[in-house]
């Protein structure tokens, strides 16, 4: 954490400001290239320079260079995406609801998604697109549900929220328990399974390019109300005593991060313990403040899970899914950081 | 106008209970009002319907000529501050991160705090001493600092008015002095209002310029610095209040408050 004794803040706050960001930045660049690098088909990082100048001729002729522009690339380019924007929409409802057990789906965005994705595979019996944008509509309905639940309680408080994004949880696992049961076992079950359980082998610039607009109005307007976070966090009264609007605020936090959950879940299926545990990690390093620990979840949330996907493609002859790995990942890394940690960055329950 | 603070007739329903009834009563500008009554009498939610946080059932309030039920929350808050009871906190901001937090009305939606602000954070901590502390985790502060460091948020705030609830609930005697101590340069210095709830009579007595007492939702007393037979009148209103024999002894030329 800084050190400033003595010193004037206005000294001091540049310098650690770009020192945040210019890891931010390299940290995520440098696991893409090595995530790049590796898996079943090897590529040499000099090999990866040359393909990235190469002309599409060159691409179009030698295995390798297509391996990386068809296969690799746009997965690690997903990857990455999908990381930061869970660890970002983690980070924000951390911060929303002031609690360090949240995770992105609190408000029913990814079991809404889930329920999307299985109406599309069990009763539309659709295609991916399908299963994709139903899965996007899915949590936005599911969020949309949660949010109007707790303002027909007429209750301006936070935990009412909590409460209604535990029943939009409950009734959409009913449904989707309920679509499973219908689903066809030999077919439909299994790839509604293999979807809850989150994979990226289907990874495409076509995903890319459907993803990026939900990651730039996502985490744009998480990233524009950052220091609202922090506001907002000393509970409902204070911050609107202390001038914020609090149900815009809120509004506006819910809807970025809610557009990141439903976009990645919609390409990815469910990526479990990225939205809990990046965080974490996060606040671990630089300390509470949302002005560093959101951007910096991008990058860590990213390099996570490339670390994740990395393992799932690699590890095995047949892929893994990803929640597997993330969850034996996330799960023994957050133990091990609370073990390390004094606890400063939360306070005292 | 010579009021900060203007209430006519508020009424407040909190449920089933009446929580205000009907209250009148004018706090002067650049005055340390203090708040006193039983517990429940209405003290907090007073001060909540201040800061426009509760809407009464009736009333006006009206807070340096304006009426406060037809200002935004940024607008508020340029006018009150509030400052809570040292509490514990969910994210241990640093001491300097958290009075930032102060500067909020000044600072447009879309954009982070500047270099004014800044600025304004560090000669707030240095005026109450705190700038020692400036890195520290709120956690690690004892609970005198923590009151403190609120106490700055709100200064941060640049508001004429500044509301507090209960300052010295978990302050030892040393620090219940430090707090009120400076409040009370401030508002001599800053020409700041303060109105602040204390449960301690003799507290009320050393600090407050104007003294007031809630009693089941109505202003039981109303008494001035400087209003005759002062002393007379509080005992009996104390006495009210907290249902018990109080009395005011006076030794050293001091007034002292004094159960049984």
């Amino acid at each position: 954490m800084l050190q400033l004794k003595n010193l004037d803040y206005n000294e001091i706050v540049p310098g650690h400001r770009t020192s945040a960001g210019l890891l931010g930045i390299l940290l995520p660049l440098a696991a893409i290239i090595t995530a790049a690098c590796i898996g079943r088909y090897p590529l040499p990082a000099p090999d990866i320079a040359r393909y990235l100048l190469a002309p599409a001729s060159t691409i179009a002729t030698e295995p390798a260079a297509r391996v990386f522009w068809f296969v690799r690339a746009p997965r690690v380019v997903i990857v990455a995406m999908t990381g930061a924007a869970l660890a970002l929409s983690g980070a924000a409802f951390q911060g929303l609801f002031r609690s360090p057990l949240v995770s992105p789906d609190i408000l029913g965005a990814s079991s809404g998604a889930s329920l999307g994705a299985g109406i599309a595979i069990v009763l539309l019996d659709g295609e991916a697109a399908v299963i994709q944008l139903l899965a996007f509509i899915g949590g936005l309905a599911a969020v949309w549900l949660a949010t109007t639940l707790a303002r027909l309680a007429r209750r301006d408080a936070t935990v009412t929220l909590v409460l209604a994004g535990l029943v939009v949880n409950a009734v959409t696992a009913a449904f989707v328990s309920l679509l499973k049961y219908l689903a066809d076992p030999y077919d439909q079950l299994p790839a509604l399974e293999y979807w809850l359980m989150g994979s990226f082998h289907l990874a495409d610039w076509k995903h890319v390019i459907e993803f990026l607009p939900a990651l730039v109005l996502g985490a744009g307007t998480i990233l524009a109300l950052r220091w609202r976070v922090n506001i907002l966090s000393f509970g409902t009264e204070e911050a609107k005593a202390m001038g914020v609007n609090v149900r815009l605020v809120r509004t506006l936090l819910i809807a970025g991060a809610t557009v990141l959950v439903a976009a990645s879940t919609s390409v990815a299926g469910v990526v479990s313990w990225i939205g809990l545990a990046a965080p974490h990690v996060v606040r671990m390093a630089v300390g509470p403040d949302h002005r560093i620990v959101l951007p910096l979840s991008l990058s860590v949330g990213a390099v996570l899970l490339l670390a994740a996907d990395t393992v799932a493609r690699s590890l095995a002859s047949s892929e893994i899914p990803i929640s597997v790995v993330t969850a034996f990942i996330g799960a023994p890394l957050l133990a091990y950081l609370m073990w390390r940690s004094s606890g400063d960055q939360w306070g005292h329950e | 106008m010579n009021n900060a603070i203007s209430i006519h007739d508020l009424t407040v329903q909190l449920g089933r209970h009446l929580a205000l009834n009907e209250i009148s009563l004018e706090i002067d500008k650049g005055e340390l009002c203090v708040l006193l009554g039983a517990n429940g009498s209405g003290k907090t939610t007073l001060l909540r319907c201040i800061d426009g946080l509760l809407r009464p059932k009736s009333g006006l309030i009206q807070v340096m000529g304006q009426n406060v039920m037809r200002l935004t929350r940024a607008e508020t808050a340029r006018l009150i501050s509030y400052v809570p009871q040292g509490h514990q906190p969910v994210f241990s901001y640093t001491v300097f991160d958290t009075v930032l937090a102060g500067r909020s009305p000044h600072v447009p939606l879309s954009s982070g705090p500047g270099r004014a602000d800044f600025q304004a954070v560090q000669t707030v901590l240095k005026e109450l001493g705190l700038w020692s502390l400036v890195d520290r985790p709120y956690t690690q502060l004892s609970g005198g600092e923590r009151q403190l460091t609120l106490l700055a948020r709100g200064l941060a705030q640049e508001a004429p008015i500044m509301l507090l609830d209960e300052p010295t609930t978990y302050l030892d005697y040393r620090n219940q002095h430090l707090v009120l101590e400076t409040v009370k340069d401030l508002v001599k210095n800053h020409g700041l209002t303060a109105v602040v709830c204390l449960h301690d009579p003799n507290l009320a007595l050393e600090y407050g310029d104007h003294l007031i007492m809630l009693h089941d939702g109505v202003v039981h007393t109303d008494l001035r610095k400087g209003t005759p037979e002062l002393l007379p009148k509080l005992e009996t209103a104390l006495c009210t209040a907290y249902q018990t024999n109080i009395r005011i002894v006076i030794a050293d030329g001091l007034a002292f408050v004094t159960g049984h």
